[in-house]
């Protein structure tokens, strides 16, 4: 059969063959890559290309809107000298490490008590966690420096009244600066452990229970092992929060005289004319590569392995019975819940009717009537509800799809998205802004929307994404692909099954991470600080205006009605998710959260 | 076809009803003659308003964006005052005052500039921009009596007001018998660890004090190290401003070289806290610039020299707390009164490079960095 003819034959032939083997499998690649071109364009545009413009920022010797500056290498030296001279990079090192190790023990105690245990009052911890998280750290650290500064701080003149006693509690010093950081901290952490905890399967710890292992070997065991691809998300993110934490240093930190990186940066910016945007970069581009690194090694802690816990079958959820530690496990929520949201933003509320912090002689209404006497308030009260709805839900559906894509494709392909959409929680706010600024004034139509509602609803799609990104790929991780696959069997098209199954299953965790970045979006205060403009005012931004100025207790009166927005927002999320559980969708990611 | 006929039959109907509605009359100096926010203002200068308004009706340009550090944030107080009333003054033309300073303010200019959507019409602290080519220049002509030294060469700005950095302190810590009337009182063993003072750190105005006290002799080394070692890095305030809400709600009974105008303000909102005579206050004629570019530059230049007419003259001083510029306005309600022989910080080229060389050279050894 084979002759040396045939053989020279079938070589002839199998050239053509094999092109256009290799032409059907480039277009099959490209079918498979096309839909999500779009996707991987956007967050390069958003995310990536505002990187590059910070990274030419720091090689240069002026801004990237300047054509004058030629390249250097002087910024990463002078950024190096000043955050040693200054101890910012020592300080940010402990604070971060220090608020990251509080934070996380008090979510992971929290969650426990909340999700799997039979403690009192543990309804009430996670609506607390997300009072506590909508607050943002700006809010946060005015409310404890009107609660708890040596001065007249509401605590330490009560006390002081009372008793006669001098000053007790000083919040502007190292332990307050991480007390305050951690409580803050810990909310956010919680609201990422909540799902996971809550709808996990407890047969494998009942499996080692009952073949001898004690509670705790169980719990160090099986549960936090469970919870590793989680947990490992969740000290990164402590690390992370820890590292750009700008708000509590600047507020709190600077009285105590302690310097940070983030405050470094500001002050870079602040104390030359022009702006030393070179070194600000420098320094932002640092903590970026920093970040990038602790991302690859989470990728590669825990990137390869399968934690599905989440399956066509419904988890077992029965409870721990505490027994005797019932009540101290109450009391340490509400320990928890009167030092995380009670006081402080009682402070807030009651600053609100003071004619200015620290002066109690009359309570009036004056600084309400003040707020609503001013004729731009409608206008920043309609910019924040369409920035908080419009961009959240934008950033929202863009984290699922890329969470979805991400659980998709090769595992490379993936983290090099998943890495992206993490970048920004690497930039420090206001560096970030200018990022921002300095990428989109650099394209040519993009440039228009400069001074527009437009350029906010961008950048604070870019400031959820993280944090977006991370919720939803948790909910996509713990989904089983095999549900999809049964709907494919049984005949469903692709679309069909992802948009009937996987979507519907993932409706309440979308849910959740639209309502967290609606209240993100309403308290940031990082990104419209530099990109509104007179008519883009949102409420963040005229709050920290305000407070600044001389209408501190203004500044009260519009937070206290921020934080009332707040509550309803929550609110109208319980209804919605209390009319997703009613449609049988309990088996979710953070379904368990609002048990 | 018929989608077509609709359309058309819509253009004409707009065009019909823009044509039939009466042109607007041009406003007259006699007209404005009759606006008591226009009282005490010549018939010529009048004119020239009435030329200005008219354009700014005529282009549609009506909003006047002014970028100030000084901008007020509740538009009903302070500097919001007197643009309520230039409003009222003169109907259609709106302002919007936007409180931004700094490395915010620089970045927006830049940010405009480059995305060529030019917002900002009108600056406040206008030095810094001069040199870099971003101000047009304009001489108000109701300007005119402010004295000489108080206008920028080449007309870039001209101060519309006297804004005081000196001494204020806390009513309920301090019995008015006991304010410091010297330094050397303020930094008596007395005081020590109750006075506060903003961080110099080369750009705030704590540095242009130091700047102006040092360039006229009236501060020297020896008396800048004395300041430093009674007033340590952690009683120092981020902000001159800051110092002032510091003394406001206790944390210090006394700030040195604050903005007296905010502890004015401050007190206003019922905060215990009063402006004190002090030898060595410094005094800054501030003014506002027009930005090359402004997207409204007839509303912005009817503003820029509006705010030199009585009325607005007036509400300086009772409304912002600055003594207004023309010679004749009536002094700053609760504030002390200006010495002619004092301190000025005079609007002139070159403060901002002395104003670095000293900080580097003098005051950075001796006070220190910012954390």
């Amino acid at each position: 059969m084979s002759q040396p003819g045939n053989i020279h034959s079938l070589r002839w032939n199998a050239a053509p063959f094999d092109a256009r083997r290799r032409l059907a499998g480039v277009a099959g690649a490209a079918r498979r890559v096309a839909p999500w071109l779009p996707l991987a364009l956007l967050v390069f545009l958003l995310l990536v290309w505002p990187l590059v413009k910070l990274t030419i920022g720091a090689f240069s010797t002026a801004a990237p809107l300047d054509a004058s500056g030629h390249w250097t290498l002087a910024n990463f030296a002078q950024m190096w000298t000043e955050i040693n001279v200054s101890h910012a990079l020592a300080n940010s090192l402990i604070y971060a490490a220090t608020t990251t190790f509080l934070a996380v023990s008090i979510a992971l105690g929290l969650c426990f008590l909340a999700q799997r245990t039979d403690a009192p009052l543990r309804q009430l911890v996670t609506p607390l966690m997300l009072v506590c998280a909508a607050t943002s750290a700006l809010f946060y650290a005015i409310g404890y420096s009107l609660l708890a500064n040596r001065f007249t701080g509401v605590i330490n003149v009560l006390v002081e009244n009372l008793f006669g006693a001098p000053a007790l509690f000083n919040v502007e010093s190292w332990p307050g600066l991480i007390f305050v950081d951690s409580l803050h901290a810990a909310a956010f952490l919680y609201l990422f452990l909540a799902g996971p905890f809550a709808n996990m399967d407890r047969s494998l710890e009942e499996a080692a229970l009952a073949a001898g292992a004690s509670r705790l070997r169980a719990f160090f065991t099986i549960t936090l092992q469970l919870l590793r691809p989680i947990l490992s998300s969740v000290v990164l993110m402590g690390v992370i929060i820890g590292l750009k934490s700008f708000s509590v240093p600047l507020i709190l930190g600077t009285p105590a005289d302690l310097s940070f990186l983030t405050v470094r940066i500001l002050r870079t910016l602040q104390q030359y004319e022009p702006p030393q945007y070179g070194e600000a970069s420098a320094l932002a581009v640092s903590l970026t590569v920093f970040i990038g690194l602790l991302l690859y090694a989470q990728y590669r802690l825990v990137g390869r392995r399968s934690y599905v816990t989440v399956s066509g079958k419904a988890p077992r959820q029965t409870r721990w019975e505490l027994g005797a530690w019932r009540w101290p496990a109450a009391l340490f929520i509400l320990a928890y819940a009167l030092l995380g949201v009670v006081l402080p933003l009682g402070a807030i509320v009651f600053s609100s009717f003071l004619p200015f912090p620290g002066v109690y002689d009359t309570l009036s209404l004056v600084n309400y009537r003040a707020l609503f006497a001013n004729p731009d308030i409608d206008q920043i009260l309609l910019n924040t509800a369409f920035c908080a709805v419009g961009a959240g839900l934008v950033g929202v559906l863009l984290a699922f799809a890329i969470a979805y894509f991400t659980s998709r494709a090769r595992p490379g392909v993936a983290a090099l998205l998943r890495g992206a959409t993490q970048l920004q929680l690497a930039m420090p706010g206001l560096v970030g802004s200018l990022a921002l600024i300095w990428a989109v004034t650099s394209l040519p139509v993009v440039r228009h929307i400069y001074g527009t509602v437009w350029l906010l609803v961008l950048a604070f799609v870019v400031v959820v994404l993280p944090v977006s990104v991370q919720i939803a790929g948790s909910a996509v991780r713990q989904l089983s692909r095999e549900l999809e696959d049964a709907a494919r069997v049984s005949g469903a098209s692709a679309l069909r099954s992802t948009l009937q199954i996987t979507m519907r299953l993932l409706l309440p965790s979308l849910l959740f991470a639209w309502l967290l970045a609606m209240i993100a979006i309403m308290g940031d205060l990082d990104a419209p600080l530099l990109l509104s403009s007179a008519g883009t005012r949102t409420m963040s931004v005229h709050i920290y205006k305000l407070f600044d100025g001389v209408d501190q207790a203004q500044a009260a009166a519009l937070l206290s009605l921020l934080l009332g927005f707040i509550l309803v927002s929550v609110s109208v999320f319980g209804v919605l998710q209390s009319l997703a559980r009613g449609r049988r969708l309990r088996a979710l990611p953070v379904n368990g959260a609002f048990s | 076809m018929k989608r077509l006929l609709m359309l058309a039959a819509a253009a004409a109907l707009t065009l019909t009803s823009a044509l039939a509605t009466p042109a607007r009359a041009d406003v007259s100096a006699a007209d404005l003659a009759r606006n008591p926010g226009l009282a005490g203002v010549s018939f010529d200068d009048l004119a020239f308003l009435a030329r200005l308004y008219n354009a700014a009706l005529k282009s549609g340009k009506t909003t006047v964006n002014v970028y100030s550090a000084n901008a007020p944030v509740d538009p009903n107080n302070n500097l919001g005052v007197v643009f309520r009333a230039f409003e009222k003054s003169f109907p259609g033309i709106k302002v919007v005052g936007t409180r931004i300073g700094g490395a915010e303010l620089s970045a927006r200019l830049d940010a405009e500039i480059a995305s060529g959507h030019r917002q900002g019409d009108i600056v406040g602290s206008a030095d810094d921009y001069i040199p870099r080519g971003l101000i047009e220049p304009f001489d108000p002509p109701l300007a005119r009596n402010v004295p000489k030294e108080w206008h920028y060469p080449g007309n870039y700005y001209t101060a519309a007001a006297l804004k005081q950095f000196g001494l204020v302190y806390n009513t309920r810590l301090v019995k008015p018998n006991e304010v410091p009337r010297t330094l050397d009182e303020v930094l008596s063993p007395k005081w020590r660890g109750r006075v506060t003072i903003g961080q110099p750190t080369g750009v705030e105005p704590i540095d242009s004090v130091f700047a102006v006290l040092w360039d006229q002799k009236k501060i020297d080394r020896p008396t800048l190290q004395k300041i430093a070692d009674f007033i340590p890095r952690r009683d120092r305030a981020p902000m001159s401003s800051i110092a002032s809400s510091w003394v406001a709600q206790g944390r210090y009974a006394i700030a040195l070289w604050a903005t007296s105008s905010v502890g004015r303000q401050l007190a206003s909102r019922g905060a215990p806290i009063a402006p004190a005579p002090f030898p060595r206050t410094v005094t800054n004629p501030t003014g506002h610039a027009l930005l090359k570019g402004a997207p409204s530059p007839d509303a912005a230049k009817l503003l820029l020299d509006w705010l030199f007419s009585p009325t607005a003259q007036r509400l300086y001083g009772s409304a912002v707390y600055e003594q207004g510029a023309v010679p004749g306005s009536p002094p700053a309600i609760g504030m002390p009164k200006i010495a002619p022989d004092g301190a000025f910080q005079n609007p002139v080229p070159g403060f901002s490079e002395k104003r670095r060389k000293i900080y580097q050279d003098v005051v950075l050894p001796i006070f220190g960095s910012a954390t």
